[in-house]
């Protein structure tokens, strides 16, 4: 009978309260992803705008070795991927990897696609910095941002400094790739966590309803049940059991349906007195 | 002897009757069981071509998205799945307190794929996936679970009143 019964309970109940425990633990990781990656982005956003700052003397100096120099440091950080600069039409120019000074970057990788996407390149400075996700096959996700390198009055037109002509808007893009490893491990790390309070939550539910159901519920009922059978077997000289909460009523009840006076003989008994007469 | 020839034929076919009507109801009961299965697999079958990536169906064009403009933020998208979730929780809970019967899993496969449908729109199409699946298992779980329960309960009180009739007869 406990099966049965305990069946329609306790499925409902555990299935409601943890399969809604279990949905708003995925909208919360992806919250909180969403969260991460935007934090993320915020800092690359910060990186990038700090070697931009650091390389633009060296550039206005042509300190090309010093530039060199900046680009390596900052790659030999244990998060930086990569940092380049290269000029239109996408040849590497300074790179935190010496292999790569001269490479042509790919016209489709995802450091171009943001502004060539069209026929014409976009050029409004809103629209050039763009951060993108993409696979490396190497290390796994990096976030790659790519910054332009505008054209200004101290390239052009200064008198240390006039190797670029003013009608160039563009000087070059600074790319920079940082590896999202730690960023992934966080949020695995969170998924096994919310994994575990799921089932944590799931055992307790289960348990916790199987428990009140079998004490208040499941051991009263055996108790009344056995009484009942035992009256309807002949049995009238056993007493209603004790402990059954709301169940009093129905043993009770069942109690009166025995032969007459069987319900006042144990009042009688309880009180001290005599039984009395039918 | 006539009269009881007569009496036992009559007996017979007043038994008929009832018991056509019960077995009619069991049947009515066993098939209304079944729409919980086919409900739940219904939804599979939708979820089967929602998975990121399958690219069942074909991109908006251009100038679709144009009219229907930008998407709704996924945060805002997530917090509506959470009430429709925890809405249509509450109302299945209810059904089942009540005992009332009758399957009301249907609306739900239009509103689980117009959710489908928005977080496709999203970036957060690949996780979202799985929160809209997961809720979409705890609805039709639970519908399912409700429906059999009830006409399992209905069953077996016709199967009841068919032993009383099919008994011994009363002459």
């Amino acid at each position: 009978m406990f099966r049965k019964f305990a069946s329609k309970e306790i499925v409902d109940v555990a299935m409601v309260v943890t399969g809604f425990t279990v949905v708003c633990c995925i909208l919360l990781y992806i919250f909180i992803k969403a969260d991460m990656m935007q934090g993320a982005k915020s800092y690359e956003s910060t990186l990038a705008d700090t070697i931009y700052r650091s390389t633009k003397y060296a550039m206005l100096k042509s300190d090309f070795s010093s530039l060199e120099q900046i680009l390596q440091n900052i790659g030999e950080q244990e998060q930086v991927e990569y940092a380049r600069i290269f000029k239109g039409l996408g040849k590497v120019r300074f790179s935190s990897d010496s292999r790569e000074i001269g490479n042509m970057v790919a016209g489709d990788s995802s450091g171009c696609a943001g502004c060539h996407q069209d026929s014409e390149p976009s050029s409004s400075s809103g629209s050039m910095v763009h951060s993108s996700l993409y696979l490396n096959e190497r290390e796994g996700d990096i976030l790659s941002m790519v910054v332009p390198i505008p054209n200004g009055p101290d390239c052009s037109t200064g008198d240390c400094h006039q190797y670029h002509p003013p009608e160039d808007e563009l000087l070059g893009v600074l790319e920079i790739g940082v590896s999202q490893k730690q960023v992934n491990h966080c949020l695995t790390v969170l998924k096994w966590r919310m994994v575990a309070f799921c089932v944590m939550i799931l055992i307790l539910t289960l348990g916790g309803v199987t428990a009140l159901l079998w004490r208040n519920v499941m051991l009263p009922l055996n108790l009344v049940t056995d009484f009942a059978e035992r009256r309807a077997a002949g049995d009238f000289d056993n007493e209603p059991p004790r402990g059954i909460g709301d169940l009093k009523r129905l043993a009770d009840a069942i109690e009166k349906m025995g032969p007459p006076g069987a319900g006042s003989d144990r009042r009688g008994r309880d009180s001290g007195g005599r039984p009395s007469d039918s | 002897m006539r009269e009881k020839k007569e009496a036992s034929s009559e007996n017979l076919a007043g038994k008929e009757n009832p018991r056509a009507e019960i077995e009619g109801r069991i049947r009515t009961h066993r098939s209304q069981a079944r729409k919980g299965s086919y409900g739940l697999v219904l939804f599979v079958l939708i979820s089967t071509f929602a998975i990121p990536g399958f690219r069942f169906l074909p991109d908006l064009p251009e100038k679709a998205r144009e009219v229907l403009g930008a998407p709704p933020k996924p945060e805002w998208i997530g917090m509506a799945l959470a009430v429709y979730v925890f809405s249509a929780l509450i109302l299945a809970l209810a059904r089942i307190i009540q005992g009332t019967g009758g399957y009301r899993g249907w609306s739900h496969l239009f509103y689980i794929s117009s959710f489908y449908i928005f977080f496709g729109f999203t970036e957060t199409a690949r996780e979202s996936f799985w929160a809209v699946f997961v809720a979409g298992l705890v609805i039709f779980g639970l519908e399912n679970f409700a429906v059999r329960t009830h006409s399992r309960e209905m069953i077996e009180e016709e199967e009841e009143k068919l032993k009383r009739i099919t008994g011994p007869s009363r002459t």
